[in-house]
């Protein structure tokens, strides 16, 4: 078990256990308060970004060659 | 007994097929990254590739869109980010000369080489098969 500690902006480091918790930046939690000693942290679940992304496509205005990745690959890396 | 994790390298262009809907590749790379991700893979990308996926999606995008889909690919669980390392650039400079192939898909190989990469998940074979022992898997099944 591990001991964290409040910080001055009342920040609580959860990197030493974010391997064991599976936690990642910009995880969500519900804050639970059980008694004025017991705070349960409950997980948000949420759908991943690359999934949310990819389920929902962006549109572009762009036609026909314009769409060319290997043009616009060619523009980045040079001939 | 421990999960055996599953790594692989996925180029750039199988990220902008399926972030545009116009794309008719779109529904076949969501569907391969989600194949992927059920299959508990890891998702590498090093910088070359984040490059590209940036770069492509602010010529196709929004810089709004483009900014906030590449940070999502980043952000994702499924997904490691993977720095490249002197030796790996190194060994692409050699790669590019002898396979006669552009320094950004020597890059890219080489990294997946060098991780030990199941494989590289691409549309682009015609390069990366000059790679020897470079596993590539297609976009297409059936090209």
């Amino acid at each position: 078990m591990a001991i964290v500690e409040v910080d001055e902006e009342y920040k609580i480091p959860l990197k030493q256990v974010s391997v064991s918790f599976n936690i990642k930046p910009a995880d969500r939690f519900l804050v639970r308060v059980e008694t004025r000693e017991k705070i349960v942290l409950e997980k948000i679940k949420q759908k991943d970004s690359l999934i949310e992304i990819i389920e929902n496509p962006g549109h572009t205005d762009r036609r026909g060659a314009a769409l060319d990745l290997k043009e616009l690959e060619e523009e980045l890396w040079g001939r | 007994m421990g999960e055996i994790k599953v790594f692989v390298v996925v180029d750039s262009n199988i990220f902008i097929f399926a972030n545009i809907a116009e794309y008719p590749e779109q529904e076949t790379a969501k569907e391969k990254l989600k194949w992927l991700i059920n299959k508990s893979c890891t998702i590498l990308v090093n910088p070359i590739i984040v490059s590209e996926v940036h770069y492509k999606l602010s010529r196709l995008l929004s810089a709004e869109e483009a900014y906030e889909r590449t940070l999502k690919i980043i952000s994702s669980g499924h997904v490691e980010y993977v720095p490249l390392g002197k030796g790996t650039v190194l060994k692409a400079i050699e790669l590019s000369r002898s396979r006669k192939i552009r320094i950004n898909d020597a890059l890219i190989a080489q990294h997946a080489l060098d991780l030990n990469a199941e494989g590289l998940v691409t549309d682009n074979t015609k390069d990366f098969v000059k790679v020897e022992g470079l596993k590539v898997i297609k976009l297409r099944e059936d090209e």
